[in-house]
């Protein structure tokens, strides 16, 4: 190795380039322990206290303003709750987009965040983890840990290898002590996790349907777990009922989760900020083993704890309020060189033909965000690498980029098999109607429907979507289908919903049965959304989102960096969008 | 700590010269000045950057080039040019970009600029297209812009009327906004720049670049900006 390769390898592989902050899932890159030490080991310390006693009412807040190293802290984060001894998760949670029904919400963003892989092997869910647990706990009386943490290894091969007796892990749980002291309704969930999660895969899908709150086709799971008759309001209920229990269950096998939210400038109406306020007191005060992280922009947070939440859980969150403070000259050195040293190598930084703290000459001095750190640095890096007039990348071709990343084969896979999240395809719908994502205001009060006005001879249009496989759900949007007819004779409604479940046929559902044959008569569309088309639309608002929020950046001739301009993104996605059938 | 670099600046005014070479920066500072800087001729192009930055404030620039390091009065960019192409009859753009202490990306910007202004022109071209340039009067001394205000001796009462704004702004909270700031105190532009800067240095403040699509255009630009161009938007204080 010389200094043509390092040369040549940095042109082709360039550490520095990419400064913006990739996802929480993807594996911890390069790190300097010390940047933001002290919220990590803030969140970890109040994690550590939850795992030695579920029930106390912890929260955190973490402030950060753009570039301080919020993701790369989440991912940290999640590796070390993966890590720990009482290994438990993180789970991220935007805002909701109504405030009408926050624990449905609540309990679906947690369920989906439990099935993400559970350690850096990545084959099994933390749902697996944690059904393992329950069974290792089931047996386990004062047994020394190291069995205890054999047994749990056993469980999971087990499961990984379809092997294990499901009915026989479910006959020793549900006599177990422990559960005694549990609220009663602890044995459906107990049992949907150890009976029949580790089981066929037509089963499990339906057990982690039934986990975030779904209705089941029956046949498969127990009929008394399908309670398809409960109203709205009684799933609203049971989904905190469901919260509760699995906080229970948490807790009696010591695995804290850190629920994670971020984007709070995505709260815009009082019904938002309600439901936040429910949610966050409710995992205070009710669930355990559970730990909100609220992490803000600062400024932003000092508006929203000033004028729109109320005092006691602003108070909470102060109480455990960690502030991100960039890094210090030397931290940004290592974290120069260990970029540098993650593509040269030990020895290609033997044969470096510079000082990597060359790199840095433009920093001011004093603290400053990581981001500032990586991308004066990468300019920097630029100029000593000789690069010829460089042809600038635009923001069109840096978009593509990331769109071929996020819908590569190793993403899709991922999220092929993820549910169908509504509040992300009304967001495409909106972008791809209206070439935005600005919510009306009489959207935000009729969940999950979006409103086309009439148009040079088209009539008007009501776009329904989903909100949760569940016969109630399903009728409650169709009924608000019919309304919207009432008040638009002529309107053409479309209703969009998961194609990967069908909706049973009579007389199952009886009355969502009536009540879509009404829909069809009336001249509505259902239209069947593919596994392949959700996971595309849920890319797209995944891209939408990265590209509003400034994460996803271009660098020009002179080498500078500037965020990709909204305006591109809505010409390259109305470029996307048009190909859409809908 | 930053008395050095005002007697290191003062030196560099003294010589008459807006720019020293590493070689050129000992015989300038002297070995009682190099003893306080904690540096030898014999120490490398790092350990000397490294000093220089510990101990210097704005009143210097400090830039490493290649294998060699500069130590410059803290002066816009367009006052090397100018200086440099007085010493040259005409010049291409690449000669006059040649060993100044600035990173080579700044050059052309602010060689534009000085074109823009007409203090430099274009009088011809070579066979490869390449332009030859001149300063438009070159018989007239170059007007080196003036001695910014950050030469002169940190103001530790300007540091503490900013903290009171911050926090008669922030009323307990630790995020405020700079444009917000700069108004409060109503400072000319430079002064509120050189005390964001004398803060920074300190680690007493950190400067965030914050969310620019909540402000308005004038908000923006009563933001604060540095050297690199970077903007920052909002500061919080740093526990001592």
């Amino acid at each position: 190795m010389n200094a043509e390769w390092v040369r040549d390898r940095l042109i082709q592989k360039n550490p520095l380039a990419s400064v913006a902050a990739g996802s929480p899932w993807e594996r911890v890159g390069v790190d300097v322990p010390s940047i933001n030490l002290i919220p990590f080991e803030g969140v970890i310390r109040l994690y550590r206290q939850l795992a030695r006693t579920p029930g106390e009412p912890l929260a955190a807040l973490l402030l950060g303003e753009v570039g301080n190293g919020k993701s790369h802290l989440l991912a940290r984060l999640r590796a070390a709750c993966q890590q720990e001894k009482q290994a438990g998760a993180l789970v991220l949670v935007t805002p909701p987009e109504n405030g009408t029904t926050p624990f449905r919400y609540l309990l679906r963003e947690i369920a989906d965040g439990l099935r993400r892989p559970a350690d850096e092997k990545g084959d099994l869910a933390f749902w697996h983890h944690l059904a393992a647990l329950l069974i290792v706990e089931s047996r386990e009386s004062g047994r020394d840990p190291k069995r205890t943490d054999q047994e749990f290894r056993r469980i999971l091969k087990a499961m990984r290898h379809g092997k294990g007796s499901p009915s026989k892990w479910w006959q020793q749980l549900r006599t177990a002590s422990f559960l005694d002291a549990l609220p009663p309704e602890v044995f459906d969930v107990a049992e949907v996790l150890v009976r029949w999660l580790p089981t066929a895969p037509e089963v499990r899908r339906e057990a982690l349907a039934w986990l975030r709150g779904e209705a089941v086709l029956g046949g498969r799971l127990p009929a008394r777990l399908e309670r398809s008759e409960a109203s709205l309001e009684e799933i609203e209920e049971q989904s905190r009922a469901r919260l509760i229990v699995l906080g229970a269950l948490l807790g009696a096998v010591r695995r804290p989760l850190l629920i994670c939210f971020d984007r709070l400038e995505d709260l815009h109406t009082p019904a938002q900020h309600a439901a936040m306020d429910r949610m966050l007191t409710f995992l205070v005060d009710r669930m355990d083993a559970a730990l909100p992280v609220v992490l803000a922009r600062g400024q932003f947070w000092e508006t929203l704890r000033l004028e729109r939440w109320n005092a006691q859980i602003v108070g909470r969150l102060e109480s455990n309020r960690f502030e991100m403070t960039g890094c210090s000259r030397a931290e940004a050195e290592a974290l120069v060189r260990g970029r540098l040293e993650s593509v040269l190598g030990g020895e290609g930084m033997r044969s470096l033909f510079f000082d990597p703290v060359t790199l840095l000459e433009t920093l001011a001095p004093g603290r400053n965000a990581p981001r500032i750190v990586l991308t004066l640095a990468n300019r920097r890096l630029q100029e000593l690498l000789e690069l010829p007039a460089r042809v600038a990348e635009d923001p069109e071709s840096r978009l593509a980029r990331v769109w071929e990343s996020l819908t590569s084969p190793a993403h899709s896979a991922h999220r092929r098999a993820e549910p169908m999240r509504p509040e992300r395809i009304r967001q495409v719908l909106r972008l791809y109607l209206f070439g935005n994502d600005t919510p009306s205001e009489a959207e935000e009060e009729t969940a999950l429907s979006l409103e086309q006005p009439p148009q040079a001879g088209r009539p008007a249009r009501l776009w329904l979507v989903e909100p949760l496989f569940h016969p109630k759900a399903v009728i409650h949007s169709l009924e608000q289908g019919f309304a919207w007819l009432e008040r638009h004779p002529g309107g053409q409604i479309t209703y969009l919903r998961d194609g990967r479940t069908s909706i049973p046929a009579a007389p199952k559902w009886p009355e969502t049965n009536r009540q879509l044959r009404r829909f069809q008569a009336r001249g509505g569309r259902l239209l069947p959304l593919s596994g392949e088309r959700i996971a595309r639309w849920h890319a797209i608002a995944e891209l939408y989102d990265a590209v509003r929020y400034g994460e996803v950046t271009w660098i020009d001739a002179q080498n500078r960096e500037h965020p990709v301009p909204l305006a591109v993104l809505n010409d390259f996605l109305r470029l996307h969008l048009s190909t859409e059938q809908t | 700590m930053s008395q050095i670099g005002q007697r290191i600046a003062n030196r560099l005014n003294a010589k008459g010269k807006l720019c020293v070479s590493r070689n050129e920066f000992f015989k300038l500072i002297g070995v009682v000045l190099a003893r306080e800087l904690g540096v030898s001729p014999s120490d490398s192009v790092a350990a000397l950057n490294d000093a220089l930055r510990r101990h210097c404030d704005e009143a210097l620039r400090v830039v490493q080039g290649g294998r060699t390091l500069y130590v410059a009065l803290n002066l816009p960019d367009e006052a090397f040019l100018l200086d440099k192409a007085r010493r040259l009859t005409t010049f291409t753009p690449a000669q006059l970009a040649l060993n100044l202490p600035m990173p080579k990306l700044r050059v052309a910007p602010a060689l534009t600029r000085l074109l823009e202004s007409g203090a430099m022109i274009c009088v011809g071209l070579k066979a490869d297209f390449t332009p030859v340039l001149r300063l438009s009067e070159p018989d007239k001394p170059t007007k080196i812009p003036p001695e910014p205000a950050s030469m002169t001796m940190p103001d530790a009462d300007d540091e503490t009327a900013l903290h009171g704004a911050f926090q008669e702004i922030g009323q307990g909270r630790n995020f405020v906004a700079i444009h917000r700031l700069r108004a409060h105190l109503g400072w000319e532009r430079e002064r509120f720049d050189r005390t964001i800067l004398r803060l920074q240095v300190a680690e007493r403040i950190l400067l965030n670049m914050g969310d620019p699509t909540r402000l308005t255009r004038a908000e923006l630009e009563n933001a604060f900006q540095d050297r690199n161009g970077m903007r920052y938007l909002t500061l919080n204080w740093l526990d001592p």
